[in-house]
């Protein structure tokens, strides 16, 4: 223990609260994954329930006239009098999809307010349970005065009350209450403590005020309580109904919720884990000192080890708690496993809520909302919790001197929770009628999305942590870093959102989505030149090269002033700078744009001095030329974004999606000036539809040509054996 | 003996036995047996601390001693009153409750004229039930020899 005091004084202690803690995200997974969870089992009680089921059958059954027949030939699926056919019978159906939506959300409705019940009335509960007594002075005057001097000290404010069981003779304190009203009880034995060893009383104390003071109780026990409604008033109706069905139904049906109720638990658990490292990490703040709760802690008797059982476990084991304690950076870098759980808990929930959606918009004009409607509640989870964790763990790396890990991977754990958690959604319970080569073309969509899915996230995650990084200098030298984790979280989740739902569209769409994507100017032109996709590819580059415009940056750890936990000893740890060249970027882009438009005043010369005018002056050759001046643009853009990501010490697919950027700019502006200038007219919403394209087009192909350069370079220094990253350096 | 006169009775002993193997908890002492006589199944029905799920953790229990030696007094003054009863030298409630008393040494008279002390094998069967007591109440091995031995050692001896 010795070693370890000596430790806690050398090294300096990274602070976990400055970023939101593990216990709100993990309490939001949880809500999530009840929520999502919950209707799926209502879902499965609706359609259980003899009486519901049938109506809705029988609903279906009355449409199913006018159903339009799946065609053999796929080509057809798109065609406008399927799709008019298709809408007949959505609104015939309506009513029967509401009732089926309704019904899920009062479950939910239900649910909550069961939760709600249980969290108002526990204190009442544990006060009784528990025969706790109010601890007066009467009692054991100096305890409560010494009680209440550590909380004025502590600037807590609504004092909690104090409550005792003097017969209890374990050691131990517990923190509970409800809104506005909060209690720490004591057992005798802790009490007695007081007179024993006042430090360890102490130790405790702080620790069942710090839980006040991380305002972590409501979450606590309003997350017991849901998990407590989750089983009386979801899993209690769906195992009572569930025999309804059939056993093909019923095991398919079950092993989903069993699934389910285990995700919920398990989040729970970390829930619970966690906030009592926040706890300790807090106290010892307050303490000045982690040796009295290091001692206590190491007192505590030792269940045994493993993952699984560390899993299930609602207090972490004694051991971790005391690393912690002595390095609170611990809190900081987000697993694998909690991006997995992220993936699974929004997955659960996003198929879950697509249908409930569908279910409500069924048959009226906003039918194909839903998908975007879900992704936007549940985007600003994922990025809420994984993107958050990326920021916390490029912190905690550079903070600490120690190289990044691939955020990518928690891009990879996060798909492969998504992949997992659709799976587990009640839609994949219902087969629909389907041929063999639907069937087939339909098991290669999913294999395709999947990866799409798993690479565009990859990226995704890699880009926050990008950006996190370009940032982290100008955080350091700024009093807090709220507002820059937050502007960034903002900017991400928009991207997400954008990208999910397009994800998610297309997923809803199915093998039709081919058809539909490659309609002449049809979905895929549409998304191309939305300017939600302009927000988001401008968004790539903008963020991370935004921190460059920041005046005011660190150059070491030490300038900061919420960094550490432990001021009088910070370690000066320079960090890795972050390497701007716009200028260097912009010429490139410039110079690519103005070679483009050199390129299409020659051309443009050479078809006017080449054909004639009845040629020149057709729609086909006028379409021809734009799509050719588009492609061309596109392509150079990529091949500028190549050269700008070879060219750049670092951030350098950013630089390289901004030079694109610039030279799609110029370039749009060369043709339509050259348009004008060789007679021809624009107005100011084709101009628009031609930046779009030009940019969007030369974006989408930029990315490729990045990653490609990005490749090869590791491979070049692979080859060399010289250091992929370059580490921070720490120094005396 | 009524249960107020039994109660103090119990507490003047159990102070006493508190003030000698475990005085540090003096100053709970009130509070505890309060608690005790308020509702003594309490101490029975006491939850192991693995069943605070959202408590600071799962600590080694602390060998507590105070409910534990008023609970064990407590059985140990009903024996002996049960033993006064049997002899029949007393008659009345109050004289009961004298006899009771005057089995302990410290409100023994110094002359010789109080009720007739437990023999060898009464003292055996009581440190014998203090121990089994206190044991089952989860007090260590030797905390609970202590305090068996403390009881007995209050008792009169012929």
């Amino acid at each position: 223990m010795a070693a370890q005091s000596q430790i806690a004084v050398r090294s300096p202690r990274l602070n976990p609260f400055a970023f939101p803690s593990d216990t709100d995200s993990r309490f939001v997974l949880l809500i999530v994954s009840v929520l999502g969870a919950s209707l799926f089992i209502y879902s499965a009680v609706y359609f259980s329930i003899p009486a519901t089921r049938d109506y809705w059958l029988n609903v279906q059954l009355e449409c199913w006239d006018i159903r339009p027949a799946l065609p053999d030939d796929l080509a057809e699926f798109a065609s406008p009098e399927i799709r008019a056919a298709q809408m007949a019978f959505e609104q015939c159906r309506a009513p029967a999809e509401r009732s089926n939506a309704f019904w899920i959300i009062g479950g939910v409705a239900m649910l909550m307010g069961v939760a709600g019940l249980i969290y108002w009335t526990f204190p009442g509960r544990k006060i009784r349970r528990d025969r706790l007594v109010p601890l007066s002075a009467e009692d054991a005057p100096e305890v409560v005065n010494y009680l209440t001097q550590l909380c004025r000290a502590m600037k807590l404010s609504p004092l909690p009350a104090f409550l005792w069981n003097p017969l209890n003779r374990a050691s131990g304190g517990l923190a509970f209450g409800r809104l506005g009203k909060y209690y720490v009880s004591l057992t005798g034995g802790l009490v007695m403590q007081f007179y024993t060893d006042l430090p360890a009383f102490r130790a405790v104390i702080l620790h069942e005020l710090a839980h006040l003071r991380n305002a972590d109780v409501d979450r606590t026990y309003f997350a017991v309580a849901v998990w407590q409604a989750f089983l009386i008033a979801a899993l209690l109706p769906f195992s009572v109904t569930v025999f309804e069905n059939g056993w093909a139904y019923v095991f398919s049906v079950s092993w989903r919720v069993a699934a389910l109720a285990g995700l919920v638990f398990l989040i729970r658990n970390a829930v619970l884990r966690t906030r009592e490292m926040y706890a300790d990490v807090r106290a010892s703040i307050w303490d000045g000192s982690t040796h009295a709760l290091d001692r206590v802690l190491n007192s505590l008797s030792r269940p045994g080890a493993g993952t699984w059982r560390n899993l299930l476990r609602v207090h972490p084991h004694p051991d971790i708690r005391r690393q912690t304690l002595q390095d609170p950076g611990r809190l900081l870098p987000m697993g694998a496993g909690d991006a997995f759980v992220t993936g699974v808990a929004a997955a659960v929930a996003l198929p879950n809520i697509i249908p409930v959606m569908t279910a409500l918009l069924t048959g009226t004009d906003s039918a194909g909302l839903e998908s975007l409607a879900a992704v936007l509640i549940v985007a600003p989870l994922v990025v809420g919790v994984v993107g958050l964790g990326a920021w916390r763990t490029t912190f905690a790396a550079l903070e600490r001197g120690k190289a990044r890990r691939d955020p990518g991977r928690l891009g990879l754990a996060l798909g492969l929770g998504i992949l997992l958690g659709v799976l587990l959604s009640f839609r994949s319970v219902i087969g629909m009628e389907t041929t063999a080569a639907f069937s087939a073309a339909e098991a290669a969509f999913q294999i395709m999305w999947g990866i799409l899915l798993l690479t565009s996230l990859f990226f995704f995650l890699r880009w926050i942590a990008t950006g996190a990084s370009a940032w982290m200098e100008v955080m350091i030298a700024n009093r807090s870093p709220r507002n820059f984790y937050s502007t960034g979280l903002i900017v991400s989740g928009a991207v997400l959102a954008i990208w999910l739902g397009f994800l998610f569209y297309i997923r809803t769409l199915g093998v039709a989505v081919f058809f539909v994507l490659a309609e002449p100017l049809g979905t895929l032109w549409s998304v191309v030149q939305h300017p939600l996709t302009l927000l988001g590819i401008v968004s790539l580059w903008a963020f991370p090269l935004a921190a460059g415009l920041s005046q005011r940056r660190a150059s070491s750890v030490s300038e900061s002033s919420w960094a550490f936990l432990d001021s009088s000893s910070q370690g000066r740890i320079l960090m890795r700078k972050a390497v701007f060249r716009p200028a260097r970027a912009w010429i490139i882009g410039l110079t690519g744009g103005l070679l483009y438009c050199a390129l299409l005043l020659t051309v443009r010369i050479g078809l006017r001095l080449g054909l004639p005018e009845t040629v020149r002056s057709t729609d086909e050759f006028r379409l021809l030329f734009f799509i050719g001046q588009v492609g061309v643009a596109a392509l150079l853009q990529a091949g500028v974004a190549a050269l700008a990501t070879a060219w750049v010490p670092r951030l350098r697919a950013a630089h390289g999606m901004f030079s694109a950027f610039v030279s799609g700019l110029v370039m749009t502006a060369g043709i339509v000036l050259l348009n004008i200038l060789f007679g021809g007219t624009y107005t100011l919403p084709a101009a628009w539809n031609t930046f779009s394209q030009v940019v969007n087009e030369g974006a989408l192909l930029a990315l490729p040509a990045i990653w490609g350069v990005l490749v090869l370079s590791w491979l070049i220094q692979r080859v060399r054996g010289g250091p992929a990253v370059t580490s921070p350096r720490p120094v005396a | 003996m009524e249960d107020n006169i039994l109660n103090q009775f119990v507490s003047e002993l159990s102070r006493d036995l508190v003030s000698e193997v475990a005085p540090q908890e003096l100053p709970l002492f009130r509070a505890a047996s309060e608690a005790f006589y308020k509702d003594p199944e309490t101490l029975t029905a006491e939850r192991p601390a693995t069943d605070d799920m959202l408590g600071f953790g799962t600590g080694e229990a602390v060998a507590l001693m105070t409910p534990v030696i008023i609970a064990v007094s407590q059985q140990v003054v009903l024996f002996v009153m049960e033993q006064v009863k049997k002899s029949g030298e007393e008659q009345g409630a109050t004289l009961i409750d004298e006899a009771v008393k005057k089995m302990f040494k410290k409100f023994r008279p110094a002359k010789k004229d109080g009720p007739v002390p437990l023999d060898s094998e009464q003292l055996a069967q009581v440190r014998k039930m203090a121990l089994k007591q206190a044991l089952e109440l989860k007090l260590s091995e030797q905390r609970a020899r202590l305090l068996a031995d403390a009881i007995v050692g209050r008792l009169a001896i012929g």
